[in-house]
């Protein structure tokens, strides 16, 4: 599941930091290739990065893994993992569960019990993301801010 | 006699079959961990080939941290072996049953302590079954094993553990439509300590023995298992939801989960934002901000209820990123509790992330082609 702009070798940083790295990186891809197209674009662009650097940093068997990086780009392999799985159980009965499933990526297809498990594992990596995109953004405003001060 | 560093020929026939696991698993191990283990790696490899292998590994772990690591993985894979010494040795079969093992050695502490039992036989037919993906479960698995489940029933744990390798086919098969069951743990439950009698299988199908005063058939015991395994989970998820512990009850937890990854979301989306807003150029030097193996970690404990591993010393960026506990306004609602700490890091963030620029000027030509491109005078970060 290598992309082509993350061809360098990830083994020494570990999964925290991996996480960390892939959102570093892609997002200075975003800033050095667009800086000037519309805000709108380069937020969603920037979001897109964080859940595919979420995605990467965790382990291709967890299902919402696969969901995102098969919504990103039609990775042939992370489909064809996703393929060969057996569904357990297609239910189209409205359950209770119904909002959890279209909150977590690719929980439509998954039994409760299942369900529960990639939900911990997402929620576990959402807060991780938010957590460094948190500081990025506190670092570059105090940045900013002691920029404006010596200017 | 052995000078310098004996090719794994030479090490095979002396020392067998486990030895040349050994060396395959250090060459699949080696790469991920930090380059110190590696060097002590080979040079223990270096070693007379007379001393014991059970010596060699008693000298190896000079790095507490990777012992530690060491004995999870070893442990995963030992674990395989021994409980699945029947099975075929179908060329699927091993890793989806290793990925089975991984998904519930979240839950189960017994499996560590297993591994650590067996550190030194577990060692030596660590093989390399699926190397990555088991690391990256235990891994993920590790942090997520925090001292509040050992108060877990190992039996339980027990049960659920070997429960992993029956195939779903089984869950499959005495899977009736089951929404409704799951809103009647309650009474079933308090059943739980009147002597949980789950019985250890070693085939590919659950022995589950029934409680005392509890239907028989095979139905209701299937939904029994099913239920367990949904508290169990709802439990994992308690803890890492903050500030659930006083709910009981899967629909209020629920709404819990479900609210805190909508608001989990929603900050994803309104921090990239602010990130698309502030953020028109920067450039962060990352080969050499995680190839320096300085050890930078701060001593102090971490707080929250995700425990970050703290023990990989590769990125300072890494480290301090998520030790300047960032939880604020819009998660105050959850009441977290290393607001305090995050002031105390956004100095050391800032040194860090200072020295990750500053690595910037170092470098010629990619920070050149860089400002060439910037428009924004304050922005730019020559220094």
């Amino acid at each position: 599941m290598k992309q082509n702009k993350n061809t360098s070798s990830n083994n020494s940083p570990r999964k925290a930091s991996m996480q960390t790295y892939h959102f570093l990186r892609s997002l200075t891809h975003i800033n050095l290739t667009r800086p000037s197209s519309p805000l709108h674009r380069r937020s969603r662009a920037i979001r897109r990065a964080a859940y595919v650097s979420m995605a990467r940093a965790a382990s291709p068997r967890r299902m919402w893994t696969r969901a995102i990086l098969g919504r990103l780009q039609l990775l042939r392999r992370a489909r064809l993992l996703r393929r060969r799985r057996n569904y357990k159980k297609k239910t189209t009965i409205s359950t209770p569960h119904d909002k959890l499933r279209r909150l977590v990526p690719g929980g439509e297809e998954m039994d409760f019990c299942r369900l529960l498990e990639e939900t911990a594992d997402y929620a576990e990596f959402l807060s991780k993301q938010v957590r460094i995109m948190r500081s990025v953004v506190d670092f570059m405003e105090a940045e900013c801010r002691k920029k404006e001060e010596k200017v | 006699m052995n000078c310098g560093t004996p090719s794994p020929d030479q090490l095979r026939p002396a020392l067998g079959l486990s030895s040349f696991n050994w060396n395959q698993s250090m060459d699949s191990l080696s790469p991920i961990f930090p380059l110190p283990a590696s060097g002590e790696i080979s040079s223990f490899m270096g070693n007379p080939l007379n001393s014991m292998h059970v010596n060699r590994l008693m000298q190896f772990p000079a790095d507490p941290g990777f012992a530690e690591r060491a004995a999870r993985y070893s442990c995963f894979s030992s674990a395989n072996y021994g409980a699945f010494s029947g099975v075929s040795e179908a060329a699927g079969k091993p890793s989806r049953v290793s990925s089975g093992h991984c998904l519930k050695a979240k839950e189960s502490r017994m499996q560590l302590e297993m591994g650590d039992g067996e550190f030194g036989s577990g060692k030596e037919d660590s093989s390399v079954t699926d190397p990555a993906s088991v690391l990256g479960e235990s891994s993920a698995k590790k942090r997520k094993a925090a001292a509040k489940r050992k108060l877990k029933v190992t039996v339980e744990n027990d049960l659920i553990a070997k429960k992993s390798r029956s195939a779903e086919s089984t869950e499959i098969e005495k899977d009736s439509g089951m929404p409704k069951e799951e809103q009647n743990v309650d009474e079933k439950k308090q059943g739980k300590d009147d002597g949980t009698k789950a019985s250890e299988p070693f085939k590919d199908y659950i022995h589950v023995r029934a409680r005392r005063g509890q239907a028989t058939d095979s139905h209701s015991l299937a939904e029994r298992v099913r239920r367990e395994k949904i508290s169990q989970r709802m439990k994992l998820l308690q803890d890492l939801v903050p500030g659930c512990n006083k709910i009981t009850g899967k629909a209020l937890m629920l709404d819990e989960i479900i609210n805190y990854v909508q608001a989990l979301q929603r900050q994803v989306e309104f921090l990239s934002m602010k990130l698309a807003t502030v953020n028109p150029g920067l450039e962060f030097n990352l080969e050499n901000l995680f190839a320096k193996e300085s050890n930078e970690e701060s001593p102090i404990p971490f707080t929250l209820a995700n425990g970050i591993d703290t023990h990989c010393s590769i990125g300072q960026l890494d480290s301090i990123l998520h030790q300047a506990a960032l939880m604020q306004s819009s998660l105050d609602m959850f009441g977290s509790s290393a607001s305090q700490v995050e002031n105390l890091w956004d100095d050391e963030l800032n040194t860090v992330l200072q020295s990750s620029f500053g690595q910037n000027q170092e470098i010629g030509a990619p920070s050149q082609s860089f400002h060439g491109q910037l428009s924004i005078p304050h922005m730019k970060i020559e220094l």
